[in-house]
């Protein structure tokens, strides 16, 4: 996994060496297994210190969180995939990767929440075991980004990274909707906005979120020029990527709200204003994965 | 990714990433047997659950105290049931046979499933020579 930044860059200069040996050395190893605890805690340090993460730890009802768990493991395995800091040969290795992110995942929260007393030796298995389950879950996409936001960026994987297919680009707009999107979305807040948001405020908010989100997905296609414009029209880069990524943020938003419980029992009219109201920050998140990615 | 970026790449390919080395792959194992073993307990539990309603509730008094601002009752709330109780009100009595000489509240945010809490409930009266009741009053359902 993560560890594969630090084997590369040990590597690149020692390339024509070719008898190297075929595994990385445990140094680069450890190096990029640090940064990816780096990167869990960067990423999740939010919802670690979030109350209603704890608490959905152990409200939420078990099935959403197995669903949780069992999504992570094709998200991550594909975000070892799409990462454009690293080509693995085969899919096995990515994922080893994946599981890697969740080994350190779970190290991590676990020593977090005990060092918060959010964990203690009294409680139950259930509340133990749903805390840190519910936390593993950002936190092992921090680990899975890791290498991407703490290792340096070649102009090589600059340059992976701008050749990536259209559905790759849009998994990357997705999981840049997780990233922003998971630091509100178990929060009371959400829900709160849209009880004291009018109609006109929410149509309002989802213009300016669509609006933002095509200034950053144009502004994040053409990076100095490196694509010419002229070959991609308005329409084209508006309806590809600022509105289908639209629809994808919003899914994702109603799956985190739905596995937060905070769809139950709740009318039609608020589901969908608090929906709108989560899309604010994940589609900014998603037009702007390139950049923060 | 697998080709897309390989023309770009000054090797071309030939080298990649070398394979995962057994270190990782003993860590990838720690990580695949942890994420089994918590789906697995999941899946368990949500089968073993049978929609219990928190109102198995067990008080036990761990200590009186005498301070400055009165006495103070340190309690241990503890659910018996699969559900959590949120906003739990507890409350306390010092009785004199049928009349109450003193009562105090206490709000736990959350008791989760087969979990204890800790409270304490401050009363005027020294609860010495007096009958005490602690009981649950309430709560809501997350």
């Amino acid at each position: 996994m993560t560890a594969e930044t630090g084997r590369k860059d040990a590597a690149l200069p020692g390339r024509a060496a070719s008898d190297r040996p075929v595994y990385e050395d445990n140094r680069s190893f450890l190096v990029g297994l640090a940064r990816a605890f780096a990167g869990a805690l960067i990423f999740s340090l939010p919802m670690l210190m979030t109350m209603e993460m704890w608490w959905i730890g152990f409200t939420m009802t078990p099935w959403r969180l197995v669903l949780l768990l069992v999504l992570m493991i094709p998200l991550l395995i594909g975000l070892s995939v799409v990462s454009g800091f690293k080509a693995n040969a085969r899919l096995r290795d990515d994922v080893a990767d994946a599981f890697v992110a969740i080994a350190v995942a779970v190290v991590m929260s676990a020593v977090i929440l005990v060092i918060f007393k959010v964990l203690s030796a009294d409680m139950p298995a259930r509340e133990v075991i749903g805390k840190i389950a519910l936390q593993s879950f950002p936190a092992a996409i921090g680990a899975m980004l890791a290498r991407d936001q703490l290792g340096e960026k070649s102009s090589e994987s600059l340059q992976r990274q701008s050749s990536m297919t259209y559905p790759q680009e849009l998994f990357l707009m997705a999981v840049g909707a997780l990233f922003l999107g998971l630091n509100v979305a178990p929060t009371e807040e959400m829900v709160l906005l849209s009880y004291m948001m009018d109609p006109w405020r929410e149509l309002a908010l989802l213009l300016l979120s669509l609006v933002l989100m095509h200034a950053f997905v144009y502004a994040v296609e053409f990076p100095g020029g490196s694509k010419p414009p002229g070959d991609v029209g308005f329409w084209s880069l508006f309806l590809r990527f600022t509105v289908v990524g639209y629809v994808i943020v919003l899914a994702i938003c109603l799956y985190l709200l739905w596995t937060f419980g905070r769809t139950d029992g709740t009318g039609l009219a608020e589901i969908l204003s608090a929906t709108v109201v989560l899309g604010f920050p994940c589609a900014i998140g998603a037009a702007a994965a390139r950049l923060i990615l | 990714m697998e080709t897309t970026g390989d023309e770009s790449r000054p090797n071309g390919g030939a080298e990649r990433a070398p394979p995962t080395s057994p270190l990782e792959w003993v860590l990838a194992g720690i990580g695949a047997l942890l994420i089994a073993a918590m789906i697995a307990y999941m899946v368990q539990y949500a089968l073993s659950e049978h929609g219990s309603v928190p109102g198995e509730m067990e008080v036990t008094v761990v200590e009186t105290r005498a301070g400055g601002l009165g006495h103070t009752v340190r309690f241990q709330i503890r659910n018996r049931t699969a559900a959590t109780a949120a906003t739990l009100l507890v409350r306390g009595e010092l009785r004199a046979g049928d009349r109450v000489v003193e009562a105090a509240e206490a709000q736990f945010d959350y008791l989760p499933p087969y979990s204890e809490r800790y409270g304490g409930l401050i009363f005027q009266h020294d609860p010495a020579g007096l009958q005490l009741r602690i009981f649950p009053t309430g709560y809501s359902e997350p």
